[in-house]
């Protein structure tokens, strides 16, 4: 109301300023938004970037990891398997040239023996893709299996506890908990220099938790994310690869007594069958 | 021709650009096709003042005193379909309702000159609360893509212009309508932000349809 009642000549200069001052403020504000939006977008393309670099890593390691597992069974079938086969065609050879019926017998019996030789090679390099304990019996049995192996050795002091499981997690998560668990039990027995280790199972309503506790060099948190992230971190890749197929999480922690390590697999209560 | 006259003629006469541009327009949204009309509307007005102006003042009166209501009208339509969000479209429901008859009432009434220029005021107050909203809206959605591939965007930061700078001029015109420097001064800051306002509408009518997605980076 004020300035309604100023005076003429005062009003001419209220209004030039008033406008001109107006106008700067309009033009600030509109520069504002788009260089606040320009900024924010920016940030967005980044973090999207950041994200597709990410799941090509994974990517890349889940092939690699793949590729490595056909050479592993490539090389197995074409040294073990391969040599006992052709040494079983040498005897079956040998059996068409000379007709004496005790060396017809011995030849036969070396080529069944090689036979079920071959038999037992192909059996190993079938249960290294699944565990036949695992399979029929589930997880608990397969790690049980696995933890007394490794106890087995000598090196560590190794032992598991399933708290609640009456019912198995459907077959494929179960096979990729068992491959992130042995994959994470094969870094400790290899960096961690530990000497206890344990492995618990429990649940509630909405989750489904394996941890593992160990006493040596393990990894926190950052750690993992940042070895994961690197191109050496093949298997730390695989294990998040998984995680994320499984929709779960993986927390890497230290103990606040700095006594010990512990690694938790958070899985949805509903991979339960 | 006085300078008043021909500054006056060339800001109306830049109301046709934004007209014409509309048709080169692939994209006609709601909210164009308002803004559109609206020009429609304003170029038809005065066209009609300036046929009536000689033999019917009364006519001349009546349409003048009807035009912060119909603009009022325009701005809020174009508001309610520009934005998006459904809270923010009955909010300019709301306003609109609420508003639109008090413009009416010092219509039919008649008020005094100082009340007039308050109404005005209180109008151009409203149109800059939308425009906010709208920049608020954009800000808060960073999905959608630069903001000036829109054409609602170029047609807001018009309307903000527009209503940012005659704002002082229109406060004062209802009582100064009698002085004569402020008469000038009013016409030359009005037809000044009159064709920026132009030229602005005409640049989002010429901005090529967008999609919604992130652009890249180098």
């Amino acid at each position: 109301m004020f300035l309604l009642q100023a005076e003429s000549p005062n009003v001419t200069y209220v209004v030039y300023f008033g406008t001109f001052g107006m106008l700067l403020l309009a033009v600030g504000l509109i520069v504002f938004v788009i260089f606040h939006q320009r900024k924010v977008i920016y940030y967005q393309v980044k973090m999207r970037n950041m994200q597709a670099e990410h799941q090509r890593m994974l990517l890349q390691a889940s092939l690699e990891s793949q590729e490595e597992e056909r050479q592993r069974i490539a090389a197995d079938l074409h040294d073990d398997a391969g040599p006992l086969l052709a040494t079983v065609r040498l005897y079956l050879n040998e059996n068409m040239v000379y007709q004496d019926q005790a060396t017809q017998l011995q030849s036969i019996y070396n080529a069944k023996q090689i036979v079920d030789e071959t038999i037992q090679l192909i059996r190993n390099i079938s249960h290294s893709l699944i565990p036949p304990t695992l399979k029929n019996f589930g997880l608990e049995s397969a790690l049980s299996d696995l933890i007394q192996k490794i106890n087995g050795t000598g090196t560590i002091n190794a032992s598991c506890r399933f708290n609640d499981y009456q019912r198995r997690l459907k077959l494929e998560p179960e096979l990729s908990v068992f491959r992130i668990i042995q994959e994470l039990i094969n870094n400790i027995l290899k960096h961690s220099r530990a000497s206890f280790l344990h492995l618990t199972q429990s649940k509630n309503d909405q989750y489904f938790y394996i941890r593992i506790h160990h006493d040596g060099e393990g990894l926190t948190q950052e750690k993992f994310e940042h070895l994961r992230d690197v191109h050496a971190g093949l298997g730390l890749k695989n294990i998040q690869g998984r995680i994320k197929i499984l929709g779960g999480n993986i927390f890497f922690e230290r103990d606040s007594t700095n006594t010990y390590f512990k690694v938790t697999i958070e899985l949805s209560a509903d991979m339960v069958q | 021709m006085s300078d008043l006259q021909l500054t006056e003629n060339i800001a109306r006469l830049t109301l046709l650009l934004p007209i014409i541009l509309f048709f080169t327009q692939k994209s006609r949204k709601y909210e164009l096709w308002v803004i559109h009309l609206y020009l429609l509307f304003s170029l038809f007005r005065q066209i009609l003042i300036q046929v009536l102006s000689n033999s019917d003042s009364n006519a001349v009166n009546i349409i003048s005193h009807l035009n912060p209501l119909t603009n009022f009208i325009f701005i809020a339509a174009y508001f309610f379909y520009a934005n998006k969000s459904k809270i923010d479209k009955y909010f300019i429901v709301l306003i609109s309702i609420l508003y639109a008859p008090t413009q009416l009432l010092q219509f039919i009434y008649t008020l005094n000159e100082t009340s007039l220029s308050i109404i005005s005021t209180i109008n151009t107050i409203i149109v800059l609360g939308f425009c906010m909203a709208f920049y608020y809206n954009l800000l808060k959605n960073p999905n959608i893509t630069f903001v000036y591939l829109k054409p609602s965007f170029w047609i807001t930061s018009a309307l903000f212009l527009f209503s940012s700078g005659t704002f002082f001029v229109f406060w004062y015109n209802q009582i100064y309508n009698t002085n004569e420097n402020f008469n000038q001064q009013y016409v030359h800051i009005h037809a000044i932000i009159y064709i920026i306002r132009n030229f602005i509408f005409s640049v989002a009518f010429l901005i090529k349809p967008y999609k919604e997605q992130v652009p890249e980076f180098s």
